[in-house]
This record gives C-alpha cells, structure tokens and sequence, in this order.
C-alpha cells in the first residue's frame, strides 16, 4: 500500500470519476428518453457520494493525523483505494446495463410488462436487457442510492455525515425499486418463450410483498452444512480473479 | 435466475468500520466525540460477528443471517494473527468485545490488549482490499 504516494491515488480517483461521469453522459444520450432515467440518477448520485467522502475524509484526516505523516499516508491511500473499489464496481456491472439497454429497447412487450408489475408496485423503474447469452434473469435493487451512500454516511464523521446529507435527500427520491430483466435476444420475437419473463417478474412480486418472509426462520441441512463451512474454512483469501462467488442451479 | 448487485459489498463496509477504529487509535484523542463514534461503530461490528456466529452454528436462515458474513470475516482476520493461539474465534471475538467497550467508556486497557485490537482491524481491513471484487451473485 506504501509504495504508491497519497497524491497518485488521489489523482487516479479523479481520473476515474471523470471517466465515470463522461461514459454515463454518453450512455444516457444514447438511451430513448425514458429508459432507466431513476438509475442513471442513482449512479450520479453514487458518484457525487464517494467523491464527497473522499474530499472530506481526507480533510479530516488531515486535520486529525497531520502530526504522524506515516498514518496520514496510510490512510488516505485505504480512503483512495475503497473509492476505487466502488467506482470500478460501477464502471464494470453497472454501465455495462445502460449499453446493453441502448441496443434495442423491446417496446412490444415492455408495456405489458409494466401493466403487470403496476398491479402489485408502482414505485418502481424496468429496464429491459438484451443479452448475447441464453439467460432470462431477475435484478432488482431496493433503495439503490439511498442504501448505498448511507454506508458511507454511516461509517464518517461528523462533517462528512453534513456533507453526504444533501445527495441522501436527492437519492430518497429516486424510485424505491430499480429493475432489469435480461432475457435472450435470440428469443426477442418469440412470443412464447418470451412468457418465461413471467417468472422473472415473480422474484419483482416476492420481493415487494415479502413472500419469503413465510419460509423463513429455516435450518439448513446439517451434512452440507458442515461441508461447505470446511471448505470455506480452508480455503486461502482470493487475492486475483475468482469463480462465482455463489450460484444455485 | 436473480442476480444480486451492491455497490458496497459487506467486506468493503467492514473495511470502513476498521480503518475508522484505527484512524481513531492513531489519533492519539480517545476522548472526542469522533473517536467515540469510531469505536462505538466497531463494538457493533464484533457484536455483530458474535451473532453470526450464533446463527451459524444453529445453521439459521433468518432475516439476521447477513450477520453470518461478518463473521465470517472476522474468523479469517482472526486467523491471520491468532491461529497458533489455539482459542476459539468465539473467546477471541468477546476479548475483543471487552476491549472495545472499555475504549468507549474510557477505561484503561493494557497497551498488548489494544496492540491486538489494532492487529485485528488491520487484518480485516487488509482482507476486504486484498481480496478480489465480489462477481454477480446468481439464484436461480
């Protein structure tokens, strides 16, 4: 961590932000005027969020380690680093959907879809994803902004907490659910297999009324149980590129 | 098939908690109201742990379970410093627990206690950056 000074990190981060920033102008250019207009909201405020907590962690970290330079270092560098974590988390899972949004928008089934969803929530934003793979998937996300500038919030002091205020009073207002569903575009005209969105739909229900609030307190298997803590247990900490972290087929 | 998004993943905020118990340590002032808060964040976090440790070992799925992955967390910081030591992660995690609390109602605590709490949050600080970005999670 040592070996690359606070003022590098500080000024990758500016670099990332404004890459950040410039792909999700161009992305929302490219998008018809209405789609995913509440997650391109949530990303800016995201974005302003963990530029915010850096620019004022780094003022209070100042102020309160300016007498041990080593800490300070140390510090700014971590505080610089998790911003990057979070803004390559952006550009890698996030934009990749307002690009796969910009291809085609399925304006055929979307309203269908959206009279449906109306029925059970109407605080909510769907986005259609077109995928190249053969897979029908369910992303839905609770809170977006709101959630996730709140850990940042929640972990800061005081004046960071003043400053991040503002943007968590924009994100409140964002939509309560932000929503893709991918589905293949081999299946684009295929009214029929195009039905299978109807179950992807379901896990948008469940979430909304808690429908898996009646399965649970549950208690796992015992046998498998034990076999997947062993082998958590002894596996090492993944320090490069790692398989999926969880999949249930 | 759901797949599951965060922007800041579980490690990623105990990271936070742990670099802010130990920007707090470093600034020699235990006694103001940020310090306090630090700490006080980190209390959380072990108690936390503690919880998960219970909810695993009763192999519990509930509305508490992402309490698990904290503990999780903490048995492999703890490893790092600890494994030769031969003690549970459970008696570790409460020591540790003692620690934190006696550091918020300022009470003394021997300089080797607050070396290992200091070991502790950087072990799991180190974890969360060391570790690869957490892929899609995928439910089918």
């Amino acid at each position: 961590m040592q070996s690359i000074d606070q003022k590098t990190y500080l000024a990758v981060v500016d670099q990332k932000l404004y890459a950040i920033r410039k792909l999700t102008k161009d992305l929302k250019r490219a998008l018809p005027s209405h789609v995913s207009v509440q997650f391109i909201s949530a990303l800016v405020l995201i974005t302003s969020a963990v530029e915010t907590f850096l620019l004022f962690r780094v003022n209070y970290l100042k102020t309160t380690l300016g007498g041990d330079p080593a800490e300070l270092e140390m510090q700014v560098a971590f505080n610089a680093r998790v911003a990057l974590r979070i803004l390559g988390t952006i550009h890698q899972q996030y934009l990749p959907l307002l690009h796969a949004g910009s291809r085609h928008n399925e304006y055929l089934v979307y309203p269908s879809i959206d009279r449906a969803v109306q029925r059970f929530t109407s605080d909510f934003e769907l986005t259609l994803v077109p995928d190249f793979e053969y897979n029908y998937a369910f992303v839905g996300i609770e809170t977006f902004a709101l959630r996730e500038i709140e850990k940042l919030e929640k972990h800061s002091d005081q004046a960071t907490q003043a400053a991040l205020a503002g943007i968590k009073n924009d994100a409140a207002a964002i939509k309560r659910w932000i929503t893709f569903l991918h589905f293949p575009m081999a299946d684009r005209d295929s009214a029929l297999n195009l039905c299978i969105l109807a179950h992807e739909l379901a896990h948008l229900v469940d979430k909304t009324k808690g429908l898996y609030q009646e399965l649970v307190p549950k208690e796992l298997d015992k046998d498998s149980f034990e076999k997947l803590i062993a082998a958590r247990g002894s596996a090492p900490v993944q320090t490069g590129p790692g398989g999926p972290q969880l999949t249930l087929g | 098939m759901i797949r599951s998004r965060e922007v800041i993943p579980p490690s990623l905020e105990y990271a936070l908690v742990a670099n802010r118990v130990l920007a707090a340590l470093a600034s020699n002032d235990l006694a103001s109201r940020e310090a306090k808060d630090a700490v006080d964040d980190g209390l959380q976090l072990l108690n936390s742990m503690i919880a998960g440790q219970q909810l695993t070992a009763l192999r519990t799925v509930s509305a508490d379970s992402y309490q698990a992955l904290a503990y999780g967390e903490g048995v492999r910081a703890l490893e790092i410093h600890y494994r030769g030591r031969g003690s549970e992660p459970i008696v570790l995690l409460r020591e540790l627990v003692d620690v934190a609390s006696s550091l918020k109602e300022n009470r003394h605590v021997e300089e080797e206690a607050i070396r290992e709490f200091k070991i502790f949050f950087q072990s799991m600080r180190d974890i969360a950056l060391a570790s690869s970005e957490g892929p899609l999670e995928k439910v089918s």
